[in-house]
């Protein structure tokens, strides 16, 4: 219609004219918006890169401790063990004739702020994540010697490390640590392909490395008078006694449920075993009251941008009458500046959310690497999908819906004052 | 006249029988979680005079294996059923829904409660992966049943279903 063309064509110059209010009131959308499609897109990315993580594993058994706990801290490497599991309950469970494969893991030691794992070859050959996928080497092979050492893609990648360079371990798992294993440093064997899971930020060592490296320490400190070198240690049995968690994959499904309850009444000592299914389901089902706290924060910041919209319109109105006396002189009808005021309201927010979409990208972008290193959450930048669509649709309707009301007194105030103003 | 309009009825007729029936084989049977345990199961084992009462406690589980509660009602094999229970969630796809997971009559029975016996849980594939919401809340899952033998230690899931829908619960 060219009556549309023309009133939008018009309406785009009327805002040009008031290009600075207009350009805050498209901002005020936009972050909002921004505000609202980021919170959304957060949340899905999270609830993916959790989910994706860990797969086809049946059990997971740590010492008790909490669900959720235990799960953060064996396949997220968020949290801590508050105690280990002994090697002998280790053997007697994964002796038992429901269970397929089982993963060892070691944690506690730290390499220049990145976790370091202890396990065998089990972990290269059973360990599946994003639903069927197996680990894969970008270069080199897994573990074989006691000092080997196998890289995730990222902690090759931030420091630089390639094959055959060496690396010390340090005790604890902070950034730092002031009680490091420097007598005994480790050599890079293979480095893995980038998985989108915290495998990435993980040095994987056999589980003999990590007692070779604390075979002289007792207490968290290293004892001079029993201090022994890297040579002497390769001389020496290195059975592992303890570890922090193992992973079991069983041969049906269904026997999880009677193998978790036998683990979990274990005579032996106190342990847990979970479904890494139903923890995660759990951490959802926590963390959506917090997730719909956040949408509905989103969905008022949205209505506030639009009421300033509003405000800025209505605003505007009384300046505006000779302006819309002119436009009737030259042939507008009161419709005409109603559908002007429509318009307005309506390319104001069109531009609010696109400039909030690019927005969204933008910021997404940018934080993505810090989220990465902070909490194990991957967030991918994906072009718009629905929910972005939907939104969009939502808040232009909206806005045109609200300028009803400045459009309606435009209209009355175009009837009345006719041709003549008196301002 | 009469002729004709008859004549040309019975397409009408035809078709129309036919889809009664194809739709009535396509009604899922409603499948209660007793109706899932075989006869044999639901004897009361005979009592000798002068014997002790069963000593084997429901929740004593001989390692490796049940001693009750493994044999499927095999004739449900290949049924089109729709049964209501509660969801103990196994695998998600890449986008975090709900792929796999097992069925089971009470909530609460992957945490602190004895599990169900083998012929009390229904492994589930679905179709369509789902957002699951609370796994405290029931739903009514549709699907085809297979029924396999439970074979001993090397336990296998005796009840598969194929579910094509998954509905909430309502009381």
């Amino acid at each position: 219609m060219s009556s549309l063309t023309t009133t939008l064509n018009l309406a785009g110059h009327s805002l040009y004219n008031r290009r600075v209010t207009a350009a805050l009131t498209i901002a005020s959308i936009a972050i909002s918006v921004a505000l609202l499609l980021g919170v959304e897109r957060i949340r899905e990315e999270a609830r993916t890169s959790f989910a994706s993580t860990i797969s086809g594993t049946d059990l997971i058994v740590g010492a008790r401790t909490g669900h959720l706990n235990l799960l953060l801290y064996s396949v997220f490497r968020i949290g801590n063990a508050t105690n280990n599991v002994t090697w002998e309950s280790f053997e007697d469970i994964r002796s038992r004739p429901e269970v397929a494969w089982s993963i060892p893991i070691s944690l506690g030691d730290s390499h220049r702020g990145f976790r370091v794992l202890g396990t065998n070859d089990d972990y290269f050959r059973h360990y599946r994540f994003s639903r069927s996928r197996q680990l894969e080497f970008a270069a080199g092979q897994p573990f074989d010697a006691v000092f080997d050492a196998v890289l995730g893609a990222d902690v090759a990648a931030e420091l630089g490390y390639e094959l055959g360079d060496e690396i010390i371990i340090a005790h604890g798992a902070g950034a730092a640590s002031f009680a490091e294993h420097d007598d005994k440093p480790f050599t890079v064997v293979g480095i893995l392909q980038k998985t989108g899971t915290p495998i990435d930020r993980t040095v994987h060592v056999g589980l003999a490395g990590i007692e070779a490296i604390h075979v002289d320490w007792e207490g968290g400190v290293q004892r001079p008078a029993s201090r022994r070198s890297a040579e002497e240690v390769l001389e020496m049995e290195l059975e592992p006694e303890e570890i922090t968690a193992f992973l079991l994959g069983l041969k049906s499904r269904v026997a999880a449920f009677s193998l978790q309850r036998q683990i979990n009444e274990y005579p032996g000592e106190p342990l847990l075993a979970i479904l890494p299914g139903v923890a995660l389901q759990q951490l959802w089902e926590m963390v959506r009251i917090v997730e719909n706290a956040l949408l509905a924060v989103s969905i008022c910041v949205v209505a506030a941008g639009l009421i300033g919209m509003l405000t800025a319109i209505l605003t505007s109105l009384n300046e505006r009458r000779r302006e819309m006396a002119i436009l009737r002189a030259v042939g507008a009808r009161p419709w005409h500046v109603l559908m002007l005021i429509l318009s307005e309201a309506g390319l104001l927010a069109a531009s609010g959310v696109l400039a909030g979409l690019a927005l969204v990208i933008l910021v997404t972008a940018a934080i993505a690497p810090w989220l990465e290193q902070q909490s194990g959450v991957f967030i991918t930048i994906q072009p718009p999908g629905v929910f972005e669509l939907v939104i969009a649709a939502a808040v232009i309707g909206a806005a045109v819906l609200i300028s009803l009301w400045p459009a309606w007194r435009a209209y009355r105030n175009a009837l009345a004052d006719g041709l003549t103003i008196r301002v | 006249m009469i002729e004709r309009v008859s004549l040309e009825l019975i397409p009408v007729i035809v078709l129309f029988c036919g889809t009664s029936l194809v739709l009535a084989a396509d009604e899922p049977r409603v499948l209660m979680w007793e109706q899932m345990i075989p006869a044999s199961e639901m004897e009361p084992a005979p009592v000798l005079p002068g014997a002790e009462p069963d000593t084997v406690a429901p929740n004593e589980l001989a390692i490796g294996g049940w001693t009750y509660g493994t044999e499927p009602v095999a004739e449900l094999d290949g049924q089109l059923v729709r049964i209501p229970g509660f969801v103990v969630p196994l695998e998600s796809d890449e986008g975090g829904l709900l792929d796999e997971f097992l069925l089971v009559p009470y909530a609460g029975a992957c945490i602190h409660l004895p599990p169900p016996p083998p012929n009390q849980i229904v492994y589930v594939t679905l179709e369509e992966p789902y957002e699951l919401t609370s796994m405290w809340d029931p739903f009514w899952i549709t699907g085809t049943m297979h029924t396999e033998p439970y074979l001993g230690e090397i336990a296998q899931t005796v009840y598969r279903l194929s579910a094509i829908e998954i509905e909430d619960y309502e009381y």
